[in-house]
């Protein structure tokens, strides 16, 4: 595949780059916030967690051998965050006999992969960056096209007569747009197909 | 693919069958490289597909997918991605003058706090330069009783500090509700004595020394925050500005005076001082009253109620010593250096009382251990593993979040056995070369705790580097020659830098603050078996063995120089 510019993954590894870290951390927070969340840590320790999943992100990302094997670096970043989460439990069960237990039941898991709700909430992620991104830099009327046959599952006939399209340049926008998504969900690593 | 295989959109039509003149299905059914095409685009329409229908099902599941419940969308957006070289990861709040980002710096793998001024320092240069002077100071400081400030700048004209994050809960959190003994009560304000002489004593003042604060860390430590951050927000606010605070714990002089805290002296540390013992004890600031107002004006008049600390059955030198640093006229109160001596003096005596000397850093740790206390009493086999404590740069670490030891590094090793029972701790260094540690013994009613070096100085970690492991065995001690018997010709193989193994029952577990690099599962493979060998080979002589595998470098470059004393 034709690599058209250097992923985030690959910039944020690189100390000259001042943008990369920002948007690293604008593109994961949330999915890691999430994440945590739903693992029932109560808020202010989660954000403690997070912060900790950078803390440890930026020696680890320079050791990350990033290659193109599917969806790796969505397991590696669930390891550094379950190892993280696995820690700050252990720090607080001291606290608490509830996390404790929690500890009791998670660290004992095999830590190789990751929950379904890991999976999901990050797929979620990507796409929802992904399909904005490209939404914002398409022209409205091939957004439009994309939208409507691909997302919306309606009539090619439908959207070009709307449009004033021809039914062919429906699916060459589509395909356009679809190319684009797929671009931005490589750059995370995360290949568009995968279920 | 060739020239005359369909386009990508001509498949995407067929992909999402809506293929009119089944052209290109009839072109498929020869072509393999287009089925295989447009089976991977129906996937990827599929995946898009589920993903948007989520959405129109559930209109509040974008703000979730997006992670938000509403109450915290203000911290899940910071209102910068970076300051400074500093990228910020979250907001931890705002507290007087300043913001307060959690932030990571991209050199330094940790995580910091990032207090960033509310508005910009006032226009000129001597202004500005005065708020980064200020934080350099700050930054002078080092004690393991406050938090280490490790950077100040200006961002977008608007200074700011970098601070030591820790976690922890404030003195406020930790006696919500109940009240310390009044023992525990004067070892705690004797601990931030200490440390505010040390402060003092280099021309820095806190200025706001409230129980919300003094934080006990996850370690135990009482830790002074905020240091100076009142003195510094005088700065970064304006030359006459309101005094900020809480009026319950204001000393009387600054309160009259109504002025910004700029002017706060070392007197009024101790009051605060004070005032937070006596919040200890009673339960309430000395100030306290109904409302603000109320609560000023008896800080203007110094009009503290000594009653309750008196009927709490306070021992009398800590009512004195409360009543004095208390005193409405600053001149009346002792130093801090005095409170230390003199709480260190009275605490040391209340332990001769009962014939046992206990550790204050045991204390501290018990006020955040007080849950973890009776599931001890359940389960007496708290520990697993040997706990190594890693004393480098003046902070006490465990060894998973330092990895690797370094040359030079102090380090106590600790181990729980049952009360009376004989234990043999055991170091293999990176040449292969053994030797038996001398332990101290504590006993204690469920447990006895053992602990390397037998002085109370952590012991000085030398050459040779490589991988060294440490081994706790039970059971009666054997000979030194019975004890090389158990080892082979061979030094401990190779383990990656952040790569610690636990050894239990008989089994390996690879632990360290990092998943493991799969390049170095071999590595890794290979260092357990060989301490699975030495383990079957001590268990021939003792009950039950424990121990860990860990990377030993070099002295780091950066770090400060080490002298032997």
């Amino acid at each position: 595949m034709l690599e058209t510019r250097i992923s985030l993954l690959e910039r944020v590894r690189d100390p000259a780059d001042a943008t990369a870290w920002g948007e690293f951390v604008a593109l994961y927070r949330p999915l890691l916030l999430a994440y945590v969340r739903k693992r029932g840590i109560n808020e202010h320790d989660a954000l403690d967690v997070v912060q900790e999943v950078f803390a440890r992100l930026v020696p680890a990302l320079a050791q990350f051998q990033l290659d193109h094997h599917r969806g790796r670096f969505r397991t590696w970043l669930w390891q550094v965050t379950h190892a993280a989460l696995t820690d700050g439990a252990r720090r607080r069960a001291v606290r608490t006999r509830a996390e404790k237990e929690w500890l009791d039941q998670h660290e004992s898991s095999v830590a190789d992969h990751p929950d379904d709700d890991w999976d999901e909430l990050y797929r979620r992620r990507i796409l929802d960056v992904a399909l904005k991104r490209v939404r914002e830099s398409a022209q409205p009327a091939s957004w439009a096209c994309f939208e409507g046959r691909v997302l919306e599952d309606r009539p090619a006939a439908e959207i070009a007569a709307e449009l004033g399209l021809s039914v062919n340049a429906v699916y060459v926008n589509a395909s356009r747009m679809l190319s684009r998504v797929r671009e931005e969900c490589d750059q995370f690593a995360e290949p568009l197909d995968e279920k | 693919m060739n020239e005359s295989c369909p386009s990508d959109d001509e498949l995407l039509a067929a992909a999402t069958e809506d293929d009119g003149e089944g052209r290109v299905r009839l072109h498929a059914e020869g072509c393999a490289a287009c089925r295989q095409r447009i089976e991977q685009l129906r996937q990827e329409v599929g995946a898009l597909r589920s993903f948007s229908r989520s959405f129109s099902r559930l209109p509040a599941a974008r703000a979730e997918a997006t992670a938000a419940p509403a109450d915290a969308r203000a911290t899940d957006r910071p209102r910068h991605d970076r300051i400074g070289r500093y990228v910020v990861v979250g907001e931890l709040g705002s507290g007087g003058q300043a913001d307060v980002y959690r932030v990571v710096d991209p050199e330094l793998a940790r995580p910091l706090v990032l207090k960033l001024a509310r508005r910009a320092a006032r226009d000129d240069e001597a202004h500005r330069d005065a708020a980064i002077a200020e934080g350099r100071l700050l930054a002078t400081l080092d004690h393991p009783g406050l938090l280490h400030v490790f950077d100040a700048g200006v961002f977008e004209g608007r200074p700011y500090l970098v601070l030591e994050y820790v976690a922890g809960r404030n003195l406020e959190q930790c006696f919500d509700n109940r009240r310390p003994p009044p023992s525990d009560a004067a070892r705690l304000i004797g601990e931030v004595a200490r440390v505010l002489a040390y402060a003092h004593g280099r021309g820095v003042v806190h200025g706001d020394v409230t129980p919300r604060n003094i934080m006990v860390d996850a370690d135990g430590r009482t830790r002074l925050i905020d240091f100076g951050l009142a003195r510094l927000e005088s700065i970064w606010q304006d030359e006459a500005g309101p005094c900020g605070g809480t009026p319950e714990f204001l000393p009387p002089e600054l309160a009259a005076a109504g002025g910004p805290r700029k002017h706060a002296g070392p007197s009024g540390d101790v009051f605060g001082l004070g005032a937070t013992l006596y919040w200890l004890i009673t339960g309430r600031g000395p100030f306290a009253a109904p409302s603000v107002i109320e609560s000023l004006e008896r800080a203007r008049r110094g009009e503290v109620d000594f009653g309750p600390l008196r009927a709490a059955g306070t021992p009398r030198r800590l009512v004195r010593l409360c009543e004095q640093a208390l005193a409405t006229d600053p001149a009346h109160r002792p130093t801090a250096a005095d409170c230390a001596g003199r709480l260190r003096h009275w605490t040391a005596r209340l332990a001769g009382m009962r014939r046992g000397t206990v550790a204050i850093i045991v204390l501290l740790a018990a006020l955040v251990l007080i849950e973890a206390a009776d599931w001890m009493s359940n389960k007496p086999t708290v520990q697993s593993v040997p706990e190594i404590l890693v004393i480098r740069n003046d902070e006490v670490v465990n060894l998973s979040n330092v990895l690797p030891l370094r040359t030079g590094d102090r380090v106590t090793v600790t181990f729980d056995v049952s009360p009376g029972e004989p234990v043999t701790m055991v170091w293999l260094d990176a040449a292969g070369q053994v030797r038996s540690l001398p332990t101290a013994r504590t006993t204690g009613d469920k447990l006895d705790g053992i602990r390397f070096p037998d002085a109370t100085r952590p012991a000085r970690v030398g050459p040779p580097e490589g991988t060294d492991m440490i081994f706790v065995c039970r059971g009666d001690p054997i000979s030194d020659g019975d004890l090389r018997a158990c080892l082979t010709d061979e030094s401990p193989p190779a383990l990656p830098d952040e790569v610690l193994l636990h050894l239990r029952r008989s089994q390996i577990e690879p632990r360290g603050p990092l998943p493991p690099r799969s390049a170095a599962a071999s590595q890794v493979e290979r260092a357990g078996e060989f301490m699975m060998q030495i383990d079957s080979r001590l268990r021939r002589h003792f009950v039950g063995v424990r121990g860990v595998a860990f990377p030993h470098r070099a002295a780091d470059d950066d770090a400060d120089e080490v002298t032997d004393e």
